[in-house]
């Protein structure tokens, strides 16, 4: 495929069919091959129509065994091409239409619009102008619903008009080409338009318009140095002055169109401009010699070089005419004759065309309907996009609208959640900060409680020593105990403060601090009394915070063993140990005293009870035995007494 | 001789009493009692008393301001503060500003003055809370301050703290490290020097910008 590519880009010139011609030679793929002969089909059909047959039927042939129906039209096309070249215009027709219903079939736009003016070209080449003017009409309606254009159409369309002699429609059509074409830009081809609306205008009578028409025609064309536009416009400006019998100028411009058709060998127009020319001639009486010569010369021309029926009819029309004029009525009856047999066997071949027409119509009805129905089906499919875009639209506004609203109602939620969260928080900042009030009441109650219990007694007792101390003034020994026994509650009073102190302070409420307090007190305590004291305490106690319940409540009982056992029971050694496994908390102290005796028991037993409650309180079990000395045991679960 | 005591307290009836109480005594007397730090300020560096009992809560300027001006003037004199409860923030400060001993007011005139006595012999009291403030003080040290001039504590300094954290005496402590009582004394007379010299290094840094640590 590539290497068919690159010969494309080459010229169509021998060299390049030939270079096809190789590759189809060596083509192994029927694709490539179908390639190569219509393309050394289609080039050929201009120069070589016979090579072109025989490869258009290859092409076909291929392209049949293919079922590749594209080939196929491609094949008709490029025989109708080469039938055409040969003037066989009726097998053109048969396989430009076999072309064109393949490429209905195929629903291809621009391969059935080229088509049909493939048939359209050869109705007109064949003289059957009101089939190729339904054609190209035809041709120009689907040109406008696939936005395809060649401007060359209206021309043709208004060319064709003209030719079957509805000048009304060619004028029409011409200058409805000329707007549309002023759109497009194209000066050739509005010029080819100008020229047959000057023609239209000429045959319907408005010579004046005609005549501005055409010499505007003709100056832009010699500008652009334009022979073939040129000899037409010349024609028609020479039909001018013959219809304003202006025959003067009619024979200067048929002798220039003669001279320009001669030029582009143009045997049709040559043949015509002579015989124009002669009549011309025959009309201003010129010199006789001169004008048997012309005409002579225009006689001997037609017989030999024309066969186009149409341009013969009017040929022998001026031929008759112009005999008439000289007097030779001899040749002027036989030109007459020759005249009405041509345009009889003319019309007669209309008529057979009128039936063939008939079928043209009923088939560009079909194409019509097609055309139609494609219409409608690509309306209804672009309403029908229109819908789903509606569709889409709505669906998508739904959504952004359902999005917005589930946004909204989560907000609105959320929001709520978030107030439902504050209030929560609040309630629980409130019964927070109640349940500290509660503690704050709580410790307030109990510092109060404390204060009282151990300084009020003490204090009160000190008053009324003192108070007492008066009426004893005239008993001396007995004021000095007083005195005594007034300094000594004063220091418990201010040691059991200490103590208290010591238990409020935050700092101390760790387990380390309390057994350190312990050792401490009782080295305080002990040292200036008759009492030796041993300590079996762990190398580490580890500083876990402890609740002031459990600091004070151990603290005191402790204390208060370390008393009893100085004051009480008369002990001489005391051991104090402290342990602290499986986070008990354990504080054994033990004395040599005298311990318990049952009539002391009642005496001691509120101190004894008050250490129990004590400990009891905060979890732990408190054991006292009594035997050689006492010995108090207090075990404490750190567990339920940390912070 | 006696030891030359000079008091300042602001209420009269307990200045009174400790006057009696000293003055009464023997081998103790009282040469001045002051009702301000500011008396106090302009009258003990002329009289240079062996021991001065310091009251913290004064009208006018603390205790703790008339200790850290009066140390520098006399290096010799032992200041031995007295407070109502044992603050031991309170008591901490003092002996940063230069104090060598302190007293709970409500201990008993006989324990008021064997303090007065261990002191002026160079002993330097420490409850088992002080101990861990000074242990915390100079952890803080080591911690902020490594770069600067600081004085820190020697590992027998340090095992002596621990201990004292724990509740024990100086004997005990002596009986366990295998050192006299005296030497306890001395060690901590030491660990209070450090504690004040770290305090003048802070107000030193404090006043020029704490350069060296920044």
């Amino acid at each position: 495929m590539l290497a068919v590519q690159v010969i494309f880009a080459h010229a169509a010139d021998k060299h390049f069919l030939d270079s096809v011609q190789a590759v189809l030679d060596t083509a192994r793929f029927a694709n490539t091959r179908l390639l190569c002969l219509y393309t050394l089909s289609f080039e050929n059909g201009m120069t070589n129509p016979r090579e072109a047959i025989e490869q258009g039927w290859q092409c076909m042939a291929l392209a049949n065994t293919q079922k590749d129906t594209a080939y196929i039209l491609n094949a008709y096309n490029a025989l109708g091409n080469a039938y055409e070249t040969l003037s066989d215009f009726d097998s053109a027709v048969y396989f430009h239409e076999k072309s064109y219903q393949l490429a209905v079939k195929l629903k291809s736009k621009s391969k059935m619009i080229a088509t049909l003016a493939n048939v359209a070209n050869c109705n007109k080449l064949q003289g059957n102008y009101q089939a190729a003017l339904e054609k190209y009409l035809l041709v120009y309606r689907m040109m406008e619903s696939a936005s395809v254009y060649n401007y060359r159409v209206h021309y043709t369309i208004a060319d064709l008009y003209l030719r079957l002699g509805d000048y009304q429609k060619a004028a029409e059509h011409s200058r409805f080409g000329i707007n549309k074409i002023e759109q497009g830009n194209d000066e050739a081809a509005t010029l080819s338009l100008y020229v047959t609306l000057s023609r239209a205008l000429l045959y319907s009578g408005k010579t004046d318009s005609a005549l501005v028409i055409i010499k505007n025609c003709l100056t832009k064309y010699k500008k652009y140095a334009d022979d073939a536009g040129l000899a037409t416009a010349l024609n028609v400006l020479g039909e001018i002055y013959l219809t304003k019998k202006m025959y003067a100028e009619a024979l200067l411009t048929f002798s220039e169109e003669l001279e320009m058709q001669n030029k582009l060998q143009n045997k049709n127009g040559t043949g015509l401009a002579q015989v124009n020319r002669a009549y011309c001639m025959a009309l201003l009486h010129q010199d006789k010699k001169k004008t048997e010569a012309a005409l002579g010369e225009a006689e001997q021309y037609v017989l030999h070089q024309i066969s186009n029926s149409e341009v013969l009819i009017e040929i022998y029309r001026k031929l008759s005419d112009t005999y008439a004029l000289m007097g030779n009525t001899d040749k002027a009856y036989q030109y007459a004759t020759r005249y009405t047999v041509l345009n009889d066997s003319v019309l007669n071949r209309d008529k057979f065309r009128q039936i063939m027409d008939l079928q043209t119509k009923f088939e560009s009805e079909k194409v019509n309907k097609l055309l139609r129905q494609q219409k409608s089906q690509l309306q209804l499919q672009a309403s029908d996009i229109q819908k789903r875009k509606m569709q889409i639209v709505y669906l998508s506004l739904a959504f952004v609208l359902m999005l917005l609203a589930g946004l909204y109602l989560y907000s609105r939620y959320r929001s709520k959640q978030k107030i439902k969260m504050l209030i929560a928080l609040q309630q629980q900042e409130k019964e927070k900060e109640q349940a500290i009030r509660e503690k704050e009441t709580q410790e307030r109650f109990r510092i109060s409680k404390d204060i009282h219990d151990e300084l009020g007694a003490g204090i009160s007792k000190i008053s009324m020593m003192a108070t007492y101390s008066r009426q004893q003034r005239n008993e001396p020994g007995k004021i000095e105990d007083t005195i005594d026994a007034i300094a000594k509650t004063s220091q418990e009073v201010a040691d059991n403060m200490h103590d208290l102190v010591w238990s409020l302070n935050p700092e101390n409420a760790t387990l380390d601090n309390l057994a350190a307090r312990i050792r401490e007190y009782a080295g305080d305590y002990l040292e200036e009394l008759p009492v030796e004291v041993s300590f079996v305490f762990p190398g580490e106690i580890p500083a876990i915070s402890i609740t002031k319940e459990f600091q004070r409540n151990v603290f005191l009982t402790c204390k208060e063993a370390i008393n009893n056992a100085v004051k009480h029971a008369s002990a001489k050694k005391i051991k104090i140990q402290v342990t602290y496994n499986n986070q008990t908390f354990g504080v054994e102290i033990a004395d040599d005293g005298k311990g318990i005796k049952e009539e002391n028991k009642r005496k001691s037993g509120n101190g004894l009870r008050n250490m129990q409650h004590r400990i009891e309180s905060i979890g732990g079990t408190f054991v006292l035995t009594s035997n050689n000395g006492v010995t108090i045991s207090i075990s404490v679960p750190v567990s339920g007494n940390a912070v | 001789m006696s030891i030359q005591i000079a008091i300042i307290e602001d209420q009269d009836e307990i200045r009174d009493m400790l006057t009696i109480l000293i003055s009464g005594s023997e081998g103790f007397e009282c040469v001045a009692s002051y009702s301000n730090a500011e008396d106090a300020i302009a009258g003990i560096p002329g009289l240079k008393p062996d021991v001065v009992l310091v009251d913290i809560h004064l009208p006018g300027q603390s205790g703790i301001s008339c200790i850290t001006q009066l140390k520098p003037l006399c290096p010799e004199t032992q200041f031995m503060i007295r407070t109502s409860l044992e603050d031991t923030d309170t008591i901490f400060e003092a002996l940063k500003a230069g104090a060598n001993g302190y007293i709970v007011k409500s201990t008993s005139p006989s324990k008021l003055l064997d303090a007065i006595v261990e002191v002026y012999h160079g002993g330097s009291p420490m409850s088992s809370q002080i101990a861990r403030k000074v242990v915390s003080s100079f952890q803080k040290n080591e911690i902020s301050k490594i770069k600067t001039e600081v004085a820190l504590l020697s590992k027998r300094e340090n095992e002596i703290l621990q201990l004292l954290s724990k509740g024990l005496r100086y004997k005990e402590i002596a009986d366990q490290l295998f050192l006299s009582t005296e030497t306890i004394r001395t060690h901590i007379r030491n660990i209070y020097e450090k504690l004040q010299v770290n305090s003048r290094t802070d107000a030193l840094n404090k006043a020029f910008g704490n350069r060296n640590n920044s």
